[in-house]
């Protein structure tokens, strides 16, 4: 025995060793043919992410000599859609393994000038900053992909078994590198302008105020309030909760200054429908009668897992008024509310307090007739309403609304009242929300 | 997804709210609305409602804020932004609370109080984001901006 293991010995280890040899270069090859697969899409990314920056750059230079307020507007709704394309390319490379960190820092900066741009609040010294940064930062992409051909390097010993992905080194480096060129932009950039969260306005509250808001808002006497929470931000707040008979819980916000109702919502489950969509829009309806609200407009209704959300739009001497909603939500199977959300609403009724006015003019430049003139010829216009909404320069402006019937689609199209050009076009379901 | 859960009209009242998109915070697909609530499933799973909401709300408030991608998907797989997705708890089926989470939140619904960041302070200790300007703590997480 002992002398047949000793014949047979080189040849179980020549075996052993042809079997580890075969295993090592089956693995390599399968890591080989992973990392090409994943090289690939990486290229393709690479390459995408090129072409948007181009885009980009073309667009920064025809900003730089754009003075016209609605193209500019026109062209920073373009450059954002541009960004957004870089940004998701930019996000498909490995930006765990190389620090892209700088563009995406420019793609950000780029993405809120464009607001500042459109609302003509960006100086020219910026734009060329950008221009120039985007435009070179294009450049070495371009140059960069015209230089790199598919490398096939040999795998280092140490990664044969492991499936940790490899973006081939000097693309990496090289991506690195622009990365790092990069300058930080001006300060300038900094400093501009975000979109205005706003303020509630009035007298502070108390947190026993709020719990007594909260209650008589809800409408729920059974239930037990008291305040659980405190959120600080933009529109300080009450957290107010309520619990009742079974497991259902109401949380209301209570601004504390003002002591308005910002939201409410339950967690209650509705596991079954008894009530119309009509005799839900009309339980909603009451309740903001009973609580105060002005006219309202019915515009959309949600109906998800037997909880139906319904929008309403103040309307105030004639003008639907879309910038300044309010949501209710109602339970499908008894009517009872159990949502709120009017932050919009009470943001807007704080402005006007301050500004001592409503902010619409009502400077119709564009009658009705010259409005409808400007619909497609196709489409048979069915109703006609005024209506403020914010536009791309976050701007309210006055609109005409038009239903219009095209085939069997119901649409609502919004002609500016002062310029007469198309503000919004949206598709509705039914004539029911005209 | 979330069709499964709900009768025959409310799927068509359903894809007519998608069709009149006006009035959501957002414009969203199915499919990002589906993504959402998976989100909020694997990330506030046994948190209060309110909670639920709020992490959802955290997501539509970044698709609003210029330093984030300006899609729900964008944000969701931006590199490094979730542990859920790094994980693959994002890819298991949302239930119907946070559905119902995810809708609300697209509606406008914000308990954070316009919060881009959240975090459970058991769990992270990451000193950036514990720098972050606190809203408030709802559940076992904190919402900051």
């Amino acid at each position: 025995m002992k002398r047949w293991l000793g014949r047979a010995f080189p040849n179980i280890v020549f075996a052993v060793a042809l079997l580890v040899l075969g295993f090592a270069v089956g693995q390599y090859y399968l890591q080989k043919a992973y990392q090409l697969q994943m090289e690939a899409s990486y290229r393709r990314a690479l390459r995408e992410f090129a072409v948007h920056l181009t885009e980009l750059s073309q667009d920064l230079g025809k900003a730089r000599v754009i003075s016209g307020s609605e193209q500019a507007a026109a062209l920073a709704e373009e450059m954002r859609s541009r960004i957004a394309a870089a940004q998701a390319s930019l996000g498909q490379l490995p930006l765990g393994e190389i620090d892209l960190s700088r563009l995406e820092q420019m793609m950000w900066q780029c993405y809120r000038s464009s607001y500042a741009y459109s609302a003509g609040q960006l100086s020219s010294a910026v734009l060329d900053a950008l221009y120039e940064q985007i435009s070179r930062a294009s450049s070495e992409v371009q140059t960069l992909l015209a230089s790199k051909e598919v490398e096939s390097p040999w795998v280092a010993w140490n990664r044969y078994f492991t499936t940790s992905l490899v973006f081939t080194d000097s693309l990496a480096a090289a991506l690195s590198s622009i990365n790092s060129n990069l300058q930080e932009l001006d300060e300038e950039l900094a400093g501009l302008p975000r979109r205005a969260a706003g303020r509630i306005t009035g007298e502070e509250i108390s947190p026993a105020k709020a719990v007594e808001i909260a209650g008589a808002f809800s409408g729920r006497s059974e239930f037990e309030f008291r305040v659980v929470n405190e959120t600080a931000g933009d529109i300080p707040a009450y957290t107010v909760q309520g619990s009742g008979p079974g497991d259902e819980t109401l949380t209301v916000e209570v601004s504390r200054q003002g002591g308005v109702v910002l939201w409410m919502i339950s967690s209650r489950a509705v596991r079954a429908r008894q009530l119309e969509t009509a005799e839900l829009v009309q339980a909603a309806r009451r309740f903001l009668e009973e609580r105060g609200f002005p006219e309202v407009h019915v515009t959309d209704v949600q109906i998800l897992q037997n909880r139906a959300t319904i929008t309403f739009v103040p309307v105030v001497e004639g003008i639907l008024r879309y910038a300044e909603p309010v949501k209710v939500q109602v339970s499908a199977a008894d009517g009872d509310i159990i949502g709120f959300q009017g932050v919009l609403y009470h943001l807007a009724r704080s402005r006007y307090q301050s500004n001592g006015a409503e902010d619409v003019e009502q400077h119709l430049a564009v009658e009705r007739e010259e409005a409808e003139s400007k619909v497609n010829a196709q489409a048979v216009v069915l109703d006609h309403k005024l209506a403020s909404l914010p536009n791309d320069l976050d701007e309210t402006v006055l609109t005409h609304r038009l239903g219009v019937k095209l085939g069997d689609d119901y649409y609502l199209v919004y002609i500016n009242a002062e310029s007469g050009r198309e503000e919004q076009i949206v598709q509705v379901s039914s004539p029911d929300f005209f | 997804m979330w069709m499964r859960v709900q009768e025959p009209k409310e799927r068509a009242a359903e894809q007519e709210a998608v069709k009149q998109a006006e009035q959501w915070r957002i414009s969203v697909n199915e499919a990002e609305l589906d993504l959402l609530a998976r989100v909020v499933h694997a990330e506030a799973k046994g948190e209060p409602y309110e909670g639920q909401v709020a992490v959802a709300a955290v997501i539509i408030n970044r698709v609003q804020h210029p330093e984030f991608p300006n899609t729900i998907a964008g944000v969701v797989y931006e590199p490094l932004a979730f542990q859920v997705v790094a994980n693959g708890q994002v890819n298991k089926p949302a239930d119907e609370a946070a559905i119902r989470a995810a809708h609300d939140a697209l509606n406008g619904f914000d308990p954070t109080g316009g919060a881009v960041y959240f975090y459970n302070p058991a769990k992270t200790a990451s000193a950036w984001i514990r720098s972050r300007p606190v809203i408030k703590t709802i559940g076992r997480h904190v919402f900051a901006s």
